[in-house]
């Protein structure tokens, strides 16, 4: 039982993280609103709810001027369960 | 241990003596531990974040999503500017299809209802609808109603007379309002420091 438990905790640690990285930036003005969008899949694979586009992420917040655009990735057991959101900012 | 411990000038009797109290175990114990506890970490889920404007901050807190009765499904953001007296709400509703007529946020005593929305889309996502909504709520009435013990409701009236409701689960809505306390505490501290 402790094996397993250590042999979990050593797999989490390693494997499990969350990033946020720039994707683009315009000359607009820095927006007050914020838009995601969110993609998860499972094993890198399945796409089980859609589209983290800056589209659909954009159309969420209401953005018709975009300053700039983050992404954050959350990794669990590396392609395992990937989350992705796209972060919009903007006017 | 052995090599860590060696590389320094204390010597075996050291190794010895950390040997026998069994420290060994207790590093590999540590060890174990301090990850899982990293694992932990990443697994929490970030709730908000924050982005410094020009003229203050803006706190978005992230999408959360609210089940209701037959399938409907509400899920909200929020945004909060540290200079502006109202929290921009963004909800999408899904549904079948209808039009909303007024948009109310209750919580124990409290109560905010408005009829005041911007529409940003309405689209099929299956079988049923989603709307996308906006409304701005006053800061004190979000203040207000963010820090009753009693879960929020978010109630969405249809034109066609149908109403949805969507509930907090209570240990959810306790972790909501610390989080929601812990951002206003922030920018009241921010605030007196201009």
């Amino acid at each position: 039982m402790k094996k397993y438990f250590f042999l979990a905790a050593i797999l989490c640690g390693m494997a499990s993280c969350s990033s946020v990285a720039p994707v683009a930036a315009t000359s607009n003005n820095v927006g007050s609103k914020c838009g995601t969008a969110t993609e998860t899949r499972i094993l890198g694979l399945f796409p089980f709810a859609g589209d983290h586009g800056i589209n659909a992420a954009a159309k969420n917040g209401g953005i018709k001027k975009i300053s700039h655009v983050d992404v954050q990735k959350y990794n669990i057991l590396g392609p395992v369960y990937t989350k992705t959101t796209t972060k919009v900012y903007g006017e | 241990m052995n090599s860590l411990v060696g590389c320094t000038n204390i010597g075996a009797s050291h190794t010895f003596i950390l040997h026998n109290f069994g420290m060994r175990y207790l590093s590999k114990k540590l060890f174990f531990v301090l990850l899982l506890f990293c694992s932990l970490s990443a697994f929490a889920k970030e709730r908000y974040s924050v982005r410094v404007l020009p003229d203050g901050n803006m706190y978005f807190f992230m999408p959360y999503k609210l089940k209701g009765s037959s399938g409907t499904m509400l899920q909200y953001d929020m945004t909060q500017l540290s200079y502006s007296d109202s929290v921009a709400i963004n909800m999408t509703l899904t549904s079948p299809m209808g039009r909303v007529k007024s948009i109310r946020l209750f919580s124990g005593e409290e109560n905010y209802s408005t009829t005041q929305y911007e529409l940003f889309f309405q689209e099929r996502a299956g079988s049923r609808f989603n709307t996308r909504i906006h409304i701005d709520c006053p800061l004190s009435k979000f203040r207000r109603l963010f820090s009753c013990s009693v879960p929020l409701t978010i109630e969405l009236m249809m034109e066609d007379g149908k109403h949805y409701a969507f509930t907090y689960k209570t240990k959810t809505w306790q972790k909501e309002v610390s989080f929601v306390s812990e951002v206003q505490e922030m920018i009241a501290y921010s605030n007196s420091r201009q």
